[in-house]
């Protein structure tokens, strides 16, 4: 066993007094109409495409580090010369100033009132740190061909949060790996009991390496008995789009004993399920928890069911006053004292869950309760309605046929088989 | 027609027994009047639309009690005038959703409702019940009205309950 930092212990006095929760509220801001968010340690956003999540990912990004980011384009010489307009373009993307509307729009941090104008410019603070690590959901443009890509490599116009996560994963990849040969597995870097499931569910045997043959370090797939690597674009969709992820993680989860990155306090992943298998996704949301027991606060925007079950598991563990084997259950992890100590230190955690909807003012459906009277609520921001639908559609349907010969219904499940399954 | 002529009409049609109370005696049940036959503490939870009314109900529950202790017992049916679709029975089994395994539970009481409603004697009853069918009205249905509700759709279990002509349990349940 190997590499489990010990945990961030905060001073006494400290631990006594539960924090407020801090609050990000945009209105009318792109397609936003109103969104109070109130970020828990894990905070979970679901909706349909186009309802301004990615925007207000990146704007508490903004909000958190704004002097970073203006001092990262001077570093790469890209100079707005104060038009607040190009480095919105610059940040969001091209053309997206045009979601802020003067005397409309409105944002606030923890009630203080900002302008997307207003943090257009830099502050007069000498230095400002990064707080925020952000995981785009364009991750995977940041390995083109398995070669990482440097800030100074994307135009103006690509998001900034796509740009400087290539950046950190591309210096990742130059500096502090330098010469290895293997990225995964790696014994410093992940506690084993992570290892093996990323092993078994995403790369499937195969080792992660960099080829630095033709003076270009490109990352391919070891598979045992294959005499060359695996070419980037002959991966599966979720071993491409799961490699940038596991890098960012890497740089969250520094070697040796750091437990975090300095600085860091947040992380923001963008749709982690992105091309995985759902037991592909139950090892992304076992990195997260090793992120949450590291002392992050995670926030993340996804499609996927699997990922509200890791929430509405969390909160009935809490509630029916559940233990770290219940975790260990759930996640199919062994009787070690790193997952025990994962285990209850994430029972420990604070989940919510945002509703973010078409002309609506974003939700709280942090309770899922599938028989909540909302159907936000109830069907997971959309994410079980149409297993709702296809469900009562069937039982509607085995009503009809109730009247018709025995025979043809042959494949209900009766009680019988139910209890002995 | 005059007020008098009316309220001896309507005295003549109370008492006449309703399809489902004629059925429910057939059966050996003892039906009583609109859903009282339901414990007052589901009767706020089954509803039907505005144009419907309960005619009878029945406890098979307590029906079986001495006679099968042991078995796993349906709770209740109830007899719906369903306007033009003429009169209808549905069956509700008020259980707890707090875990997949009442899932089991629940049908295992199905399995044994299907088997009573096999019975010669439940003949009247299963025609009304075919004829909720007939007309595209669920028969069956899970209410959990208070509670955890930890079924999910998409679930193996919700998967179970459909295969059954089941729907998730609800809340609050307007036949």
């Amino acid at each position: 066993m190997t590499d489990t930092p010990p945990l961030p212990t905060a001073p006494k006095a400290r631990q006594k007094r539960k924090p407020r929760p801090d609050v990000l509220r945009l209105e009318h801001v792109g397609p936003i109409q109103s969104a109070e968010l109130r970020f828990g340690d894990l905070t979970v956003i679901v909706g349909p495409q186009a309802t301004g999540k990615s925007i207000f990912l990146q704007t508490l990004k903004l909000v958190l580090d704004r002097d970073s980011i203006h001092d990262t384009f001077k570093h790469h010489s890209v100079a707005f010369n104060g038009d607040s307009d190009a480095f919105l373009g610059g940040y969001y993307g091209k053309g997206m100033a045009a979601a802020w509307k003067e005397g409309r729009s409105k944002l606030s941090w923890n009630a203080k009132a900002l302008t997307l104008p207003q943090l257009a410019k830099r502050s007069k603070a000498k230095q400002q740190d990064e707080s925020l690590f952000f995981v785009p959901a364009q991750r995977v443009m940041s390995l083109r061909d398995g070669v990482t890509q440097n800030f100074g490599q994307f135009n103006y116009g690509d998001p900034y949060t796509l740009r400087y996560f290539s950046d950190a994963v591309h210096d990742l990849l130059q500096n502090e790996f330098g010469a290895k040969g293997n990225l995964f597995p790696q014994l410093n870097r992940l506690n084993d009991t992570l290892r093996k499931p990323i092993t078994d569910h995403v790369f499937g045997g195969s080792t992660l390496a960099v080829d630095a043959n033709d003076f270009t370090k490109r990352l391919v797939l070891q598979i045992p008995g294959h005499k060359e690597g695996l070419p980037f674009l002959a991966w599966s969709a979720g071993q491409r789009e799961f490699t940038p992820l596991l890098l960012g993680l890497y740089w969250l989860c520094p070697a040796g004993k750091m437990s975090k990155r300095a600085g860091i306090d947040w992380v923001v992943i963008e749709e982690p399920e992105m091309g995985l298998h759902p037991q592909g996704i139950a090892t992304v949301l076992l990195l997260v928890l090793e992120l949450l027991r590291r002392g992050y606060k995670v926030v993340l925007s996804t499609h996927s069911p699997v990922v509200l079950d890791l929430v509405w598991a969390l909160q009935e563990f809490k509630q029916l006053c559940g233990t770290e084997a219940d975790i260990r259950a759930l996640f199919e992890l062994p009787n070690n004292d790193y997952a025990k100590g994962l285990g209850k230190v994430v029972l420990k955690k604070d989940c919510r869950v945002y509703f973010f909807d078409r002309d609506q003012t974003v939700r709280d459906i942090s309770g899922l309760d599938p028989g909540a009277e909302n159907a936000a609520e109830s069907e997971w921001g959309g994410l079980t309605g149409f297993a709702s639908r296809t469900g009562e559609t069937i039982a509607d349907l085995v009503d009809r046929q109730a009247l018709k010969p025995r025979k043809k219904r042959k494949h209900a499940a009766s009680a019988t088989e139910v209890i002995s399954a | 027609m005059n007020t008098a002529r009316r309220q001896t009409e309507k005295s003549r049609q109370q008492a006449q027994k309703s399809e489902f109370y004629a059925a429910a005696e057939a059966a050996g049940l003892s039906p009583a009047k609109g859903k009282s036959a339901v414990k007052g503490q589901y009767q706020a939870g089954i509803t039907c639309r505005a144009d419907w009314t309960f005619t009878d109900s029945v406890d098979v529950d307590l029906a079986y009690t001495a006679a099968e202790p042991g078995s796993v017992r349906w709770d209740y049916g109830l007899g719906l005038n369903a306007g033009p679709l003429g009169e209808l029975a549905v069956w509700v089994e008020p259980h707890p959703a707090s875990g997949a395994r009442e899932v089991a539970k629940v049908i295992a009481k199905l399995d044994w409702l299907e088997a009573k409603l096999a019975l010669a004697k439940y003949k009247g009853l299963r025609a009304l019940t075919d004829k909720a069918a007939a007309a595209g009205v669920r028969r069956f249905h899970w209410l959990a009205m208070t509670g955890g509700m930890r079924i999910r759709p998409g679930s193996k279990e919700a998967a179970l309950l459909n295969s059954r002509g089941l729907h998730l349990p609800r809340r609050y349940l307007e036949l």
